[in-house]
């Protein structure tokens, strides 16, 4: 696993990253999220030695540069466009494998993964940045790494390709391997994360797995729409103190299940047009999580 | 160390620009060379037996700036383009990095020197035999061209190649290596006369003796080396302190 410990880093007098610690266990993707502005690229560069700070980062018990190679050790994709514009793809990732002492046969294998065989010759200068994420990752997985930091992978990713990089480092996991990934498409995180870390202007404020962090943050809830009037159905709810929201169209019911807000409406006799469990997202938790902690905020849209 | 040292090859050799700076340096080799230092010479210069001597030494104090050139670009792109993140990761030594990039470009510069010092009296004697004009029995002092000559050229990429390190800003370092040998030193050599000697470049070029606009004052070629030489071994111990714990971004 990776061992985070008590990183610090300050620019100035301000704290970019607070005393954070965290796990990265292999065998699982572990999203790393935050808002703008929260530290999550100054603690990836700090866990690679980047960025000098106080703390350290123990990758399978050891620094990372204790390690003759570390290339074997941990890939990284800290930025889509880390490359020189008009040398070729291909001599792009020849250089990294060259210092890496990685065989250069495996330059053409990771080209061929990422599905840039036929743009190997071009300078990745023009490439979209969907296509230079697709660099990044080849050069992420050129020695085939024990752990992978993944910087914002999935942005500028086609569909195609967000499915893809979510089934491809799902099972490059399985295998063994531990995949640290931040990024902002929190739905897409949901489904690819096992455990989640969570930062929010420099300070950790979670660390757990997926399913704890949503459950343990957003409840779930039941709506019911119901077709007549509904003062019997409010009065029966407050008797049973159950909490409610009345919306526009219906009511959103709390620390119930819907086969006891359908056996409710049943006694009541009231029809019922539409009765469902609302689930907690990602989205949902993070920002209940994260609220107040965001540096940057926009103006509300007109609306 | 050995992979530090081939990756930061063809990190010179995979990139456009090298080629550009090393066409245009043949290209002024053979024209300098060739043209304005064999066929276009003066007759009065045919009855100087040092004329290819010193038509060498001239040769290498203009173009050793091309490899101080590749040198900083080397550095430079590394930051403007944040592939360092790779080099320092793939790497478990920060100086290796450093050390892999200085070895390379100490080789390329004593190549590039050598190629020059040989091509440049070579092509002028065919620049003069071709134009029907006889040149007097020549003295080459060998010796003393090659020390002299490959410490210029090896000395000239270093400085490229700290101030890049130093700056790290690609423009800011390229307008750096262009400003500071002449602009920089030339206003200084009015307030230090006859001690602007014992500035950098001043002090590489004396040692040079290649007929540059430079107060030679009483210094001889092996003080003005050991001059310049200590400006950039403290230049580069800050360089590679810097290096070492400066953030890489």
């Amino acid at each position: 696993m990776i061992k985070v410990e008590h990183l610090i880093k300050k620019f100035g007098g301000k704290t970019a990253v607070n005393d954070i610690s965290f796990e990265v266990q292999t065998g699982k993707v572990t999203g790393f999220l935050g808002p703008n502005g929260a530290g999550k690229s100054t603690t990836m560069r700090m866990m690679l030695g980047l960025t000098n700070g106080a703390g350290e980062t123990l990758y399978s018990d050891k620094p990372l540069h204790a390690y003759k190679r570390p290339s074997e050790i941990v890939g990284i994709l800290l930025e889509a466009k880390a490359f020189h514009p008009t040398r070729s793809a291909r001599q792009h990732l020849k250089i990294l494998a060259t210092a890496g002492s990685t065989p250069l046969s495996r330059v053409d294998e990771v080209l061929d993964i990422v599905g840039l065989k036929t743009e190997a010759k071009k300078g990745p200068g023009k490439f979209s940045l969907g296509m230079s994420q697709r660099l990044g990752l080849a050069a992420a997985l050129l020695a085939s790494p024990k752990y992978l930091l993944l910087d914002e992978p999935a942005n500028g990713l086609d569909p195609e390709g967000i499915v893809w990089l979510r089934e491809f480092l799902q099972s490059y996991a399985k295998d063994n391997h531990g995949v640290f990934i931040s990024s902002h498409l929190l739905s897409e995180m949901s489904q690819l994360a096992d455990n989640v870390v969570v930062i929010g202007r420099g300070k950790l404020l979670a660390d757990t797995s997926m399913k704890n962090f949503i459950a343990g943050n957003v409840s779930t809830s039941v709506f019911i729409r119901l077709a007549s009037d509904s003062s019997s159905f409010i009065k029966a709810l407050e008797e049973r103190k159950v909490s409610y929201k009345k919306e526009k169209n219906g009511f959103d019911l709390h620390n119930v299940k819907t086969d006891e807000v359908g056996k409710l409406a049943f006694d009541l006799k009231i029809p019922v047009l539409e009765l469902t469990t609302r689930s907690a997202s990602l989205e949902e938790a993070f920002l209940e999580v994260t609220a107040g902690t965001e540096e940057y905020h926009a103006r509300e849209a007109k609306k | 160390m050995i992979a530090e040292l081939k990756s930061e090859t063809r990190k010179i050799f995979s990139i456009r620009s090298t080629y550009i700076i090393f066409a245009l340096m043949i290209f002024l080799i053979v024209f300098f060379g060739f043209y304005v230092g064999g066929w276009h010479t003066d007759k009065l210069d045919l009855l100087d037996p040092h004329r290819l001597y010193n038509l060498t030494l001239q040769a290498i104090s203009f173009l050793s700036i091309f490899t101080a050139l590749v040198g900083l670009l080397l550095f430079t792109h590394e930051f403007r383009y944040n592939t360092i993140a790779y080099s320092l990761t793939l790497s478990n030594n920060r100086s290796k990095v450093l050390a892999a990039k200085i070895v390379v470009i100490t080789i390329l510069a004593l190549t590039v020197t050598t190629i020059i010092g040989v091509a440049s009296p070579l092509l002028s004697n065919w620049g003069i035999h071709a134009h029907h004009l006889k040149l007097v029995p020549q003295t080459f002092y060998y010796g003393a061209l090659a020390w002299r000559g490959l410490v210029f050229g090896w000395g000239y990429a270093m400085a490229g190649l700290v101030i890049a390190a130093l700056i790290r800003n690609q423009i800011g370092a390229i307008i750096a290596l262009f400003i500071v040998p002449d602009t920089v030193e030339g206003l200084l050599s009015i307030l230090l006369k006859n001690n602007t000697v014992y500035l950098p470049f001043s002090a590489l070029h004396s040692m040079l003796g290649a007929g540059m606009d430079v107060s030679q004052g009483n210094i001889t070629p092996v003080h003005a080396m050991y001059v310049f030489l200590g400006y950039l071994v403290f230049s580069w111990a800050i360089a590679w302190y810097l290096f070492l714990k400066r953030d890489a971004s």
